[in-house]
């Protein structure tokens, strides 16, 4: 009877610090934490600034999902400010979230993902030290198509971000999304870059990475089944208004296989594993924010549990893909990975179908004005889930503001229940062949996309009903 | 004297004040007192020149802070006037001002101790390239 | 099952120098947004940077191992006695002994940033501070700075190369490094910059220079004009935005028709904002 406590920290190849936790007994994972091991505190920076700074620095919470932020908190002071952002601006802004998922997906995969299947013998980092405890099965000639794909990535994936610096000026961390719309000038250059680029990233995927994601799940079908959860998912929404071209993933939240419409008040958090001083109890988005604690017993984590009536649920492409009917095959790790790769391809159709709408005028709505004092929220579907911004304003400065990333859902702690998070579950059960050089752990917890930058925030006081401005 | 600057003046200052100690090691007493007059004489004349200058140079309109603060903050299309050393001054098209507003501080304010601390190198250089537009005042108190 | 390593990794063209330095690149307290921008960088990017710059021994974001076998690779590096060039990229917290952010788990034990970069620093020949947290605290440690995020530069007593920016272009830092391994360090201003990027304004080289001269202000956003009104920081920032511009694209924040909002100055966020002055 083998009993071992493994921790791996770093966990490499991901955005943000991580810290994995597993007990293993007969080599099998019984217990196992995920941990965010950095608090910058974005919610007690906030306050008191100027509400339209808010974007600017928002959009600096993650640097592989910046655009996403900076959407949200758009949306969430054009709720806020009751402004109607220019229709074609609304497009351009949509095409800008997909573009931002582009490069992700693509980093995501290749750069990250790969070396844990893909050999890279001699390319120094990338290279893992000791490539004959790495379970690596593909044959060689199989080993270099995926090895080709690392670098075709690196170039898309800078292209993706070419497309979208034309629209915001710079990535990461753009300007350009404001509220009214997108402030750039419409040019035909813009336009037809995007396209051009956006039909490159298509070919790709439909050509090489979605059948190579296929060929990884053929050598490694055992990943169909490991790294499980339940299904429980959350969705905010992608392209799913009525107006947009093609639709996708609907709003809502998919429980016991079924969808069921977005209540956000049923959102609650759990800090009773968290370095913070929280009542045991879960807290409903209408509290007090609590103080960071580091030394409180028993917590191993900067990031809160947030549940859904009591649930934990998940969020991703994994989510977007199963809610749209579009992929039923499972909820495990190769799963996560493939309904990425066709995330790409789908998000690559509906932004040609957004750029088929654009017209080339008036992108930006400069008709508003602010209001002293308002509250506005924000939600988007972001590379990795649900992402959603609360703001308050009182006097012309932000009173309070709160953001709930993707990644506190899938990396959440356990809340007071005990209940785990979507990650930590998917790593219980697990066999592990070799307890002193694990594969398993890496794989599992990387087809979440974990983003610890964004994941590690404070709750804050939101005391208003909303009302969810559907734009 | 024709155009003249704070910070010429300041040189002018230290090197008639270098002039003043070498004079005091003098041991012949008549010319020592001699010299130190002709030098208070010079200091005289530079004052003077100073005040027609700021005469010439500065408008006496007075401001109050709380004018400044109200109407010439730099927000919603107000001039940004900033008050250094009781003098006042329009930095609404300063490069540097943009929106009225230069690393954390407001225009519409009293900024003299800033500048002491952040430009105590070359306060004199930059406030001889600003724009005085009348002197500061305090409120009356009853 | 037996495999070949991939030939494509041989093609190499080694520098002038005899042999590769070896490099460290920790990604401390930011948004990880430097190596997104580092991985935007074409000719040279980041295949340069892995295969013919440098010997990269330890990188967070792109590296294939993991926990300590990850770390085993610095406490190694450390034991030789080579050339070692360090890149640090985002904030050093002191909160708690550096708690706020951990970056190593060793033999069960905690290894904080702050821990971390006065290990490696002794060690290294060349120390370069990536992006405006590690250079000058940054939005990390923007007030309130819960975590009591420091500059690298208030850590380590070595000189310290500063690359700032949020995030820095990779032309910054993949410049300097290209720099420093053909030429040495470049010249640096007082704030530690490489001159050869950071010694001109954006105002002296923007395309709407004669608007700003004539007084012919943007009222809005969205608007063609010089933002000067609005707030633009670009008379206080010291970079090659204009010039150089962004991601391959020709636009940058201003061609946008928004300010800039000097994220590579010291102050950056507290000092220069509000970022739009209505």
């Amino acid at each position: 009877m083998s009993k071992k406590t493994l921790i791996i920290d770093p966990i490499t190849r991901i955005s943000g610090l991580l810290e994995v936790q597993v007990h293993i007994e007969n080599h099998t994972i019984t217990e196992a934490t995920c941990g965010g091991m950095q608090l910058r505190g974005f919610e007690q920076m906030l306050q008191g600034r100027p509400p339209l700074d808010a974007i600017y620095l928002t959009v600096r919470t993650c640097g592989i999902c910046s655009l996403n932020h900076a959407l949200t908190s758009t949306l969430a002071l054009e709720d806020a400010y009751q402004v109607i952002p220019s229709p074609n601006g609304r497009l351009i802004r949509n095409i800008c979230l997909g573009l931002e998922m582009l490069q992700n997906h693509l980093r995501h995969l290749c750069q990250f993902v790969y070396p844990d299947y893909v050999n890279f013998e001699g390319l120094s980092p990338v290279a893992k030290s000791n490539p004959s405890l790495c379970d690596f099965r593909l044959p060689s000639h199989i080993n270099l198509f995926l090895v080709k794909d690392y670098f075709t990535a690196l170039t898309l994936s800078r292209n993706a971000h070419t497309a979208l610096a034309a629209f915001t000026g710079k990535a990461p961390h753009a300007h350009g999304v404001f509220v009214g719309g997108i402030t750039t000038t419409p040019t035909i250059v813009a336009y037809e870059q995007a396209q051009s680029i956006i039909k490159e990233i298509l070919d790709f995927a439909t050509s090489s990475l979605v059948p190579n994601l296929y060929t990884l799940g053929d050598y490694y079908p055992e990943y169909y089944t490991l790294g499980k959860t339940q299904g429980a998912f959350l969705s905010y929404g992608l392209y799913d208004q009525p107006s947009d071209p093609i639709l996708y993933g609907p709003r809502g939240t998919f429980i016991n296989h079924h969808l069921a419409p977005l209540d956000i008040h049923l959102i609650t958090e759990s800090f009773s594993y968290s370095w913070f001083n929280a009542p045991d109890e879960p807290l409903p988005l209408e509290s007090m924010p609590p103080v960071p604690n580091r030394q409180k017993q028993g917590a191993y984590s900067w990031v809160s549990a947030p549940r859904y009536l009591g649930l934990s649920l998940e969020g991703g492409p994994l989510a977007r893909m199963t809610m749209s009917g579009l992929y039923n095959h499972g909820f495990a790790t190769m799963d996560r990975l493939i309904t990425r790769g066709l995330e790409i391809q789908k998000l690559c159709e509906c932004l040609l179908a957004f750029l088929e709408q654009v017209t080339l005028e008036d992108f930006y709505n400069s008709d508003w004005v602010v209001s002293e004092n308002a509250q506005g929220i924000g939600l988007t579907e972001a590379c990795r889930g649900p992402l959603a911004h609360f703001i308050q304003i009182e006097k012309n400065t932000i009173k309070n503001y709160s953001l709930l990333p993707p990644s506190t859902w899938n990396l959440s702690p356990k809340d007071n229940q005990s209940q785990p998070g979507p990650c930590e579950s998917a790593l219980l059960n697990t066999p592990i062949q070799n307890i002193d050089h694990p594969v398993e752990i890496g794989r599992i917890v990387r087809s979440f996309d974990p983003c610890l930058n964004c994941a590690a925030h404070i709750t804050s006081p939101y005391k208003k009903d909303f009302i969810i401005q559907v734009i | 004297m024709s155009q003249v600057n704070l910070f010429e003046i300041g040189q002018i200052e230290n090197e008639l004040k270098e002039i003043e100690i070498l004079i005091s090691s003098l041991h012949h007493l008549e010319l020592k007192y001699a010299y130190l007059q002709k030098i208070a004489s010079i200091r005289e004349q530079l004052i003077q020149s100073l005040l027609f200058h700021y005469n010439v140079r500065t408008p006496t309109t007075p401001f109050t802070l709380a004018q400044l603060q109200q109407n010439y903050n730099g927000k919603n299309n107000q001039p940004a006037y900033i008050a250094i050393d009781n003098i006042v001054y329009d930095l609404t098209y300063e490069a540097t001002w943009g929106g009225g507003t230069h690393f954390g501080l407001q225009a519409g304010e009293d900024v003299s101790h800033a500048l002491a601390n952040c430009h105590s190198q070359n306060k004199e250089e930059i406030i001889s390239k600003l724009m005085p537009v009348g002197i500061l005042e305090s409120p009356v108190i009853p | 099952m037996s495999f070949s390593p991939c030939p494509m990794f041989y093609i190499q063209t080694p520098r002038k120098s005899s042999s590769k330095i070896n490099c460290i690149w920790l990604e401390t307290s930011g948004c990880f947004g430097e190596v997104i921008s580092f991985l935007n960088g074409e000719h040279p990017g980041p295949v340069d940077f892995l295969q013919d710059m440098c010997h990269v021994v330890y990188f967070g974001s792109l590296m294939g191992d993991e926990g300590e076998a990850a770390y085993t690779h610095i406490l190694e590096v450390l034991k030789q006695n080579e050339p070692l060039l360090f890149i640090v990229d985002g904030a050093i917290p002191l909160k708690d002994q550096g708690l706020y952010t951990v970056v190593v788990n060793y033999q069960n034990k905690p290894i904080t940033a702050l821990e971390l970069v006065k290990q490696i620093a002794p060690h290294a020949d060349y120390i370069i501070a990536a992006g405006t947290c590690a250079c000058f605290g940054g939005p990390t440690a923007a007030r309130p700075n819960i975590s009591d995020g420091k500059p690298l530069s208030e850590i380590l007593s070595s000189t310290i190369i500063h690359i700032p920016g949020c995030p820095s272009h990779p032309i910054w830092i993949l410049g300097t490094i290209g720099y420093i391994l053909q030429y040495g360090i470049p010249k640096l201003d007082n704030l530690g910059r490489p001159l050869i990027f950071f010694d001109q304004k954006i105002h002296e080289h923007c395309p709407r220079r004669s608007y700003f001269d004539q007084k012919i202000f943007a009222k809005n956003f969205g608007d063609p004009e010089c933002l000067f009104q609005l707030g633009c920081r670009g008379p206080v920032t010291a970079t090659l935005c204009p010039l150089i511009r962004w991601n391959q694209s020709n636009n940058w924040p201003i061609g946008a028709n928004t300010t800039c909002i000097g994220c590579a100055n010291r102050g950056f966020p507290d000092q220069m904002e509000p970022f739009y002055s209505l």
